[in-house]
C-alpha cells in the first residue's frame, strides 16, 4: 500500500468514525448537584447516557450513570463463556448468569505506596442498562469505608474485567486495603476471576498505527475515537486541586474520563468476543487474525485455530514474506496436528518454491513423503536440495537436517543390498 | 611448606640492606589459640548435622556469644577480624528460628550486590549440609520480575542492599506485606560502610524501616557486623535506633604472622622518595612469588591494579605459567571474578593484584603473603585486607608500603598510631537537615504521617513537624483533617541517591570514547576538581576538564596523561551561625557550631608533578557556593603568637590547616575530601588567628563535632607527622613547600603546635629536671 492509499484509507475511516459522534456544539451546562448528570440526554463518543443518580455518603460519594444498551452497535452485554474464553481459563466454569463488574481507577499517580485511588468506577449490566458507579474520595480520611464499600460490591461479582487491571488497578486497591488494615480485603481481591482485556489484546500483535492504551485499541478494533478527552497525565494535578481548594467541578473531565474508560472496555470485550469467535469471517486484520490462531491452537483446539490462521494468510498479502511465511508455517503445523497432511505438505511446498523455507519446513515436507506416502526417494530428494542450498551460501548444514540425510540413506542402501 | 620457605624469604629481607633501610616496624604476632565453647544443645538437629558435616565440633566462643545473646532478643554487633567467621554469628541464630517456625523472615543487608550472592551460596550450602530446605533469595536490580515476586510471596531470607530497600522495598512496602508482617531478623554486614553520607542515609532509611515494621506489627532484632572501628555500639546505635551490645573478643584462633611497614626507598634531605609503591610492591611481592609463595597484592586503582599485574608477569621465570599471576578488580565480568576466587582457593593461581573489590568478605581462603600498595585510607581496611593473609597453620606475613600521601607517610612513619591506638570512628549523623528531609518526604508518601494528637510527628527519635509544614508550603503534602496526605504526582524515593547529601551533585561524563558516566561530585568541591581546564582524579585516570555545564551540573572530561595537576585558588570565608559549644584552653580557644562557608573559586594553577613548578594559570568562572554546615575552630591566645612577624601568622596557619586535614582521617575514618579547611589571620569573633575545620557536606555528617571532642589528640597528632617529616623546611607531606607559605614555616608551625598541645610546657619540665 501506498502512503497516499494509507492517508487515503485513513481519511475515510477518521470520518466514518466522527459520524459516531455528537457534534461538539452539542455539549450541555453542568449540573452542580449531579457530576454525571451533565451528559444526561445527549451524551458523548457514541454512549447516551438515560439516567443518573448520586448518592452521599460519609466522606465518599457515588455517582451512578445508566447507559441503554444497543446505542451503540458494540454497547451489548457479552455472554460470561465468552469473558472465560477470552482470559484463556477453561477450569473454572463459571454460572451463565455470572455477575461481571467493570473495574477502573483513577489514582494520584504511578503505583507505589502513597498513591491513593481516589475515584473507583464499577460498571455492570442491570435490567436498566449499562450501569457505571463512581465511587468518589471527597475526603481522604474516609478511605477505609469507601474501601470497604467497594470491596463489598467486587466481591458480590463472580468475574472482574479491567484493562491493564493485574498490573495496576488491583494491586493499587490490595495497596490500599493494607495500608488501611484490611488485609482481608486485599486478598479477596487477589482470589477474584479476573480478565485483563490488555492481555487479550495484547494477542493480537502490535499494529504500526496505534499503540496498546485502551483508547487506542478502542480506535483500532471497533474503530471507535474518543474526543475532548484529558490527558491521563494530568488527572493526579486535578485531584490535588480539588484537595486545596474544595471545587469537585474540576474533576469533571475527570470523572467522563473513567466512565469512558470503562464503557471503552464493555465495548472492546463486546467486540473480541466476536472477533475471536468470527472474526475469520470479516476481519482483514492478518496479523490479529494469526494471534487469534496461535491462541486456540496454544490451548489445543486446531479447528478453529485452523480457520484463524487460514484466514490470516488469506489477508497476508499486505504483510512482508517473512509475516507472511510464518502465519504459513503456522497453519502448517495446525493441520498437520489435524491430520491433514496433504493440506500441510501443500504449504510447505509453497514455502520452499517461495525462498521463504528454513530448514523445518524441508524436514516436514521429506518426513511426509516418508511416512505419509512411502516415498523414501523424493524424501532423500528433498533433504539433498537443502544440503545443496546450505553448500551454495556456505553455511553449515543443521544438524536435524544431516541426520535424516544419515537416516534415509541407511534405509535406502538397506533396501538396495 | 609453604611457612619455611617464607621463613626463608624473610630472613633474605632482613638481611637486605636496602630492605632494611626503607623499614620503619616490624610487628610479630605469635600464634593465638582459638577460644572454643560448646555447640548450643538447643540446636536444630538439621543444623547440628549441618555442622558436623562442615567439620565444626565446636563454635568460636564469639559464635556462641551471638548465638545465645540473638535467641534471648537482644541486639547485636559482632565486631571480630577478617576470617573470624562472622557469618556464623548470623546465619546459626537466623537459620534456627527459621527452622522452628518456617513463617519467619529475615531480611539481609549488604553494601553490595556481590557480597549478596556469596551470603545465598553460602546459607544454601549450610543447609544442603543439613539436608533442610531454605527460600533464600537476593533481591537487587537484576532480579527478574518473576523471581521477584516469588521473592516477596515465600522468601524467608531476602537479601538486598540498602538502595534496594529505599527505593524498591519500602515505597512498595504492601506488596512485601508478608515479608514485614513475620520480619524477626534484620542482618547488617559491613556496618562500618555505612558512615558519612552513605551511612547517614541508611540510618534515616532504617528509620523509615522500622516505621513500617512497626505498622505491620513487628519489632525484629538486629544483627550487626563490621570491621574494627572505635566506636562499633555506638555506630550501631546511630543506624538502627536500638540498644545493642557489641561482641568484640574473637575466639578465632590466629596463626603466627608478622607484619611490616616500610616505604618505598629512602627519602632524600626534601622528605621526598624517588620510588613508587607500585615499583616496591612489585619488587617485593615477585620475592614471593617466585618462591612459591601465595601473594596478594593490594593496589589502590584499577590502573595500578592492571600495573602490578604486568610487573609480576615479566618478573616470573616460568614463561609457561605466567597465567599463575591474576589481576582482580571492579569491571571484570563476575564469570571471570568467579574463576580467579576459584583459582586462588584452589592454589593454581600464584600471584594477585587486586583492588579493594577483593577487600569484603569475598572468599578466597587465606593467602601466605599480602602487600599493600599504599595505605588502604582507614585502619579498619588495612587491618580488614592484612587479614587476608593467614592459613589456618602456618605462618604468614604482611606488608604495607606507603604510598604518596602524606597520611601514607604519616602513618608509616609513625607506626604506634595504627598498632598502638584504638582505630578511626565511624561517625553519622541522621539528622542532618537535607538528608533528614528527604527522607522524611520518603516516608510521607510510604505512611501518612498523623497530626494532632498534641505530640509532633518523629522519624526515628527526631521530631520532623517543621520539615512536613515545609512539604505542606511545597505542595508536596497536603494537611488533611488528621494526616499529612501525599499530594504531588511524583515517587520521592527514585530522586534521591543515598550516596550524596543533595541532589545536586555534578556527574562526571567521559567523552573519550562516546560518552560514559564515570562518577559523581559533590557540588560543594566543584569549583576546586571540576572546574574548565582542571585535570580531574579518578580512579588513578587523570581527566581534562572540556567543559564544566554549571547549570546542569555535568562535566565533560577526556582521558589525559599529563605531568602536571591544576590547583584552583580559593576565596574562602567564614561565618560562624551557631556556636554550640567551647571551650578555652591555656594557650587556644575552641569551638563548635554551625557555619556558611562561601567559596569563590578565581584561578587555577598548572602545577608539574614532583616539582612543584607552576607552569601555567587560567580564569575560573563559576558562581560563588555556599555551604551550611557543621564545623569546629580554634583561635590561637596572643601569648603563642607573641613576637612573631605577623606576614608569617597567615603561612602558619595554612600550614598547619594541611596537617590537620592530613591526620583528621586517622581519627574520623573519612576521606580527604569529606573535610575542608580555613583559615583567618584576625577572625571576625576575637580578631584571633583561627582555623577551621568544617564537614564538606552540606549539614554536616558529624565529622567536625568529633574533631571538636578530640582536638587535643588531633593536635599532638599533626605535631608528630611535622616533627617526623624528613623534610627540612618544609614539604607537601607536612607544613607545605616552604615556596609557598613562607620562610620558617615549619619550626614555628612546631613551636605553636607544642605551646597548644602543652608539649612546649612538658619540655620545659623535662629541661629543668635534667638540669
Ligand atoms: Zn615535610
Amino acid at each position: 500500500m501506498t502512503n497516499r492509499e494509507i492517508i487515503e484509507r485513513l481519511r475515510k475511516r477518521i470520518e466514518e468514525i466522527l459520524r459516531q459522534y455528537d457534534p461538539p456544539g452539542s455539549r450541555k451546562p453542568h449540573a452542580s448537584t449531579a457530576r454525571s448528570g451533565a451528559e444526561a440526554g445527549g451524551g458523548y463518543g457514541g454512549y447516551p447516557e438515560v439516567q443518573t443518580q448520586t448518592a452521599g455518603r460519609d466522606g465518599f460519594r457515588v455517582y451512578t450513570s445508566v447507559y441503554a444498551a444497543g446505542a451503540n452497535q458494540w454497547l451489548q452485554p457479552t455472554p460470561i463463556d465468552a469473558i472465560l474464553l477470552l482470559a484463556g481459563s477453561e477450569e473454572s466454569r463459571l454460572a451463565p448468569d455470572s455477575l461481571a463488574l467493570f473495574l477502573d481507577i483513577e489514582t494520584t499517580g504511578l503505583s507505589g505506596a502513597g498513591t491513593v485511588a481516589f475515584l473507583v468506577g464499577l460498571g455492570r449490566w442491570t435490567d436498566k442498562g449499562f450501569e457505571i458507579a463512581q465511587f468518589f474520595l471527597e475526603d481522604r480520611d474516609s478511605e477505609p469505608d469507601m474501601l470497604a464499600e467497594v470491596g463489598a460490591q467486587i466481591g458480590s461479582a463472580q468475574v472482574l474485567v479491567t484493562f491493564n487491571g493485574k498490573p495496576f488497578d488491583v494491586p493499587v486497591l490490595q495497596t490500599r486495603s493494607i495500608i488501611n488494615g484490611m488485609p482481608r480485603l486485599a486478598s479477596g481481591l487477589e482470589s477474584r476471576f479476573h480478565l485483563d482485556l490488555y492481555s487479550a489484546v495484547r494477542k493480537l500483535g502490535k499494529h504500526p498505527l496505534y499503540g496498546m492504551s485502551l483508547k487506542e485499541c478502542v480506535e483500532r478494533f471497533p474503530g471507535i475515537r474518543r474526543l475532548h478527552d484529558i490527558p491521563g497525565r494530568m488527572i493526579p494535578a486535578l485531584y490535588f486541586m480539588y484537595e486545596r481548594d474544595g471545587d469537585v467541578s474540576v474533576l469533571d473531565q475527570v470523572f467522563r474520563h473513567n466512565r469512558l474508560d470503562i464503557l471503552d472496555m464493555v465495548v472492546l470485550l463486546r467486540y473480541l468476543h466476536c472477533l475471536f469467535t468470527q472474526g475469520y469471517e470479516w476481519c482483514d486484520d492478518s496479523c490479529a487474525l494469526a494471534g487469534i490462531g496461535k491462541f486456540y491452537a496454544a490451548r489445543g483446539q486446531m479447528e478453529p485455530a485452523a480457520r484463524f490462521l487460514t484466514a490470516a494468510v488469506g489477508n497476508s498479502h499486505r504483510s512482508p514474506p517473512e509475516t507472511r511465511a510464518a502465519h504459513s508455517r503456522l497453519l502448517a503445523t495446525v493441520l498437520r496436528r489435524q491430520g491433514d497432511w496433504d493440506k500441510a505438505a501443500s504449504i510447505w511446498k509453497t514455502l520452499i518454491g517461495s525462498s521463504q523455507a528454513g530448514y523445518e519446513d524441508y524436514l516436514w515436507l521429506a518426513r511426509y513423503y516418508e511416512v505419509c506416502l512411502g516415498d523414501i526417494r523424493t524424501s532423500f530428494r528433498i533433504i539433498l536440495e537443502y544440503i545443496e542450498h546450505c553448500r551454495e551460501s556456505g553455511s553449515p548444514v543443521p544438524e536435524p537436517v544431516a541426520s535424516r540425510k544419515r537416516r534415509l540413506a541407511r534405509i535406502i542402501s538397506a533396501t538396495h543390498s | 611448606m609453604s611457612g619455611d620457605k617464607l621463613e626463608h624469604v624473610l630472613a633474605e629481607l632482613r638481611r637486605d640492606p636496602r630492605f632494611i633501610s626503607c623499614e620503619t616496624a616490624w610487628h610479630h604476632f605469635p600464634e593465638t589459640p582459638g577460644s572454643y565453647l560448646d555447640i548450643p544443645d538447643g540446636l536444630h538437629p538439621a543444623l547440628k548435622q549441618a555442622l558436623a558435616n562442615k567439620g565444626i565440633k565446636a563454635l568460636y566462643s564469639h559464635q556462641r556469644h551471638a548465638y545465645d545473646l540473638v535467641t534471648r532478643g537482644e541486639n547485636v554487633c559482632v565486631v571480630t577480624p577478617t576470617a573470624s567467621g562472622k557469618t556464623m554469628c548470623y546465619n546459626l541464630p537466623v537459620l534456627q528460628a527459621v527452622l522452628k517456625d518456617d513463617g519467619i523472615r529475615a531480611l539481609y543487608i549488604f553494601p553490595t550486590k556481590a557480597l549478596a550472592q556469596d551470603q545465598l551460596a553460602e546459607i544454601e550450602d549450610t543447609a544442603g549440609q543439613g539436608g533442610f530446605k531454605v527460600k533464600g533469595f537476593t533481591f537487587d536490580g537484576d532480579t527478574p520480575a518473576s523471581k521477584r515476586r516469588l521473592a516477596r510471596e515465600t522468601g524467608q531470607i531476602i537479601i538486598t542492599n540498602p538502595d534496594m530497600l529505599h527505593q524498591a522495598i519500602l515505597p512498595h512496602h504492601p506488596r512485601w506485606a508478608k515479608l514485614f508482617s513475620s520480619l524477626a531478623y534484620v542482618i547488617v554486614d559491613e556496618m562500618h560502610q555505612y558512615r558519612g553520607v552513605f551511612g547517614s542515609h541508611v540510618a534515616n532509611v532504617l528509620r523509615r524501616f522500622k516505621r513500617i515494621c512497626a505498622f505491620y506489627g513487628t519489632r525484629p532484632r538486629f544483627i550487626l557486623a563490621s570491621a574494627t572501628i572505635a566506636n562499633p555500639g555506638e555506630l550501631a546505635l546511630g543506624l538502627t535506633g536500638e540498644e545493642v551490645t557489641v561482641i568484640d573478643e574473637s575466639g578465632a584462633p590466629a596463626s603466627e604472622k608478622h607484619f611490616i611497614f616500610c616505604h618505598p626507598g629512602t627519602p632524600d634531605r626534601d622528605g621526598e622518595i624517588r620510588h613508587s609503591a607500585i615499583n616496591a610492591a612489585a619488587r617485593i611481592a615477585s620475592r614471593f612469588v617466585k618462591n612459591g609463595i601465595q601473594t596478594l597484592v593490594f593496589a589502590r586503582s584499577r590502573m595500578s591494579c592492571e600495573l602490578l599485574v604486568q610487573y609480576l608477569r615479566d618478573a616470573y621465570p616460568n614463561d609457561f605459567e605466567k597465567h599463575r599471576i591474576q589481576g582482580y578488580r571492579g569491571g571484570y565480568l563476575p564469570r571471570e571474578r568467579r574463576a580467579v576466587e576459584k583459582g586462588i582457593r584452589e592454589g593454581d593461581i600464584l600471584g594477585i593484584a587486586a583492588t579493594n573489590a577483593l577487600e569484603l568478605g569475598i572468599d578466597i581462603g587465606g593467602l601466605d603473603a599480602v602487600i599493600m600498595a599504599g595505605y588502604p585510607g582507614t585502619i579498619a581496611s588495612t587491618w580488614q585486607q592484612a587479614g587476608r593473609a593467614g592459613r589456618k597453620q602456618g605462618k604468614s606475613v604482611a606488608i604495607l608500603i606507603s604510598g604518596g600521601s602524606p597520611l601514607d607517610r604519616f602513618i608509616v612513619n609513625n607506626p604506634d598510631y595504627f598498632f598502638a591506638q584504638t582505630p578511626e570512628y565511624a561517625l553519622i549523623n541522621p539528622d542532618n537537615p537535607y538528608i533528614l528531609g528527604q527522607h522524611v518526604k520518603c516516608a510521607a508518601y510510604e505512611l501518612p504521617f498523623s497530626h494532632g494528637d498534641g505530640e509532633s510527628p518523629k522519624l526515628g527519635h527526631t521530631p520532623v513537624g517543621h520539615i512536613l509544614e515545609h512539604l505542606a508550603e511545597q505542595k508536596i503534602l497536603h494537611k488533611g483533617a488528621t494526616r499529612w496526605n501525599w499530594s504531588a504526582d511524583s515517587f520521592p524515593a527514585a530522586g534521591i541517591s543515598l550516596r550524596s547529601a543533595t541532589n545536586e551533585n555534578f556527574v562526571i561524563i567521559d567523552t573519550t570514547h562516546g560518552s560514559e558516566v564515570i562518577g559523581e561530585v559533590d557540588w560543594a568541591s566543584a569549583p576546586m576538581l571540576i572546574h574548565d581546564q582542571a585535570i580531574y582524579m579518578h580512579g588513578g585516570q587523570q581527566y581534562h576538564v572540556i567543559k564544566l555545564d554549571y547549570h546542569d551540573r555535568k562535566a565533560y572530561v577526556k582521558q589525559v596523561d599529563v605531568d602536571y595537576y591544576t590547583d584552583a585558588n580559593l576565596a574562602v570565608g567564614v561565618r560562624v551561625m551557631t556556636v554550640d559549644d567551647s571551650y578555652p584552653s591555656a594557650n587556644m580557644r575552641a569551638g563548635f557550631g554551625e557555619l556558611i562557608v562561601t567559596a569563590l573559586a578565581t584561578i587555577y594553577k598548572k602545577i608539574k608533578l614532583y616539582t612543584n613548578e607552576n607552569i601555567g594559570s587560567g580564569e575560573i568562572s563559576i558562581p560563588e557556593m555556599n555551604l551550611h554546615t557543621q564545623g569546629m575552630w580554634f583561635s590561637l591566645s596572643e601569648e603563642v603568637t607573641r613576637g612573631m612577624d605577623p606576614h608569617c601568622v597567615g603561612g602558619v596557619l595554612s600550614g598547619m590547616a594541611n596537617v590537620l586535614l592530613n591526620v583528621a582521617p586517622l581519627f574520623l575514618m573519612s576521606d580527604k575530601n569529606d573535610l575542608g579547611v580555613a583559615v583567618e589571620v584576625r577572625s571576625v569573633c576575637d580578631g584571633r588567628p583561627t582555623i577551621y575545620l568544617y564537614d564538606s557536606y552540606p549539614g554536616g555528617v558529624g565529622l567536625a563535632e568529633k574533631a571538636f571532642r578530640m582536638l587535643p589528640e588531633i593536635l599532638r597528632a599533626s605535631l608528630d607527622l611535622i616533627s617526623s617529616c624528613p623534610c627540612a623546611r618544609g614539604c607537601p607531606g607536612c607544613t607545605g613547600p616552604e615556596a609557598q607559605v613562607g620562610e620558617g614555616t615549619k619550626d614555628l608551625a612546631v613551636k605553636v603546635l607544642k605551646s597548644i598541645t602543652q608539649e612546649a610546657h612538658r619540655d620545659q619540665q623535662g629541661d629543668n629536671r635534667e638540669a
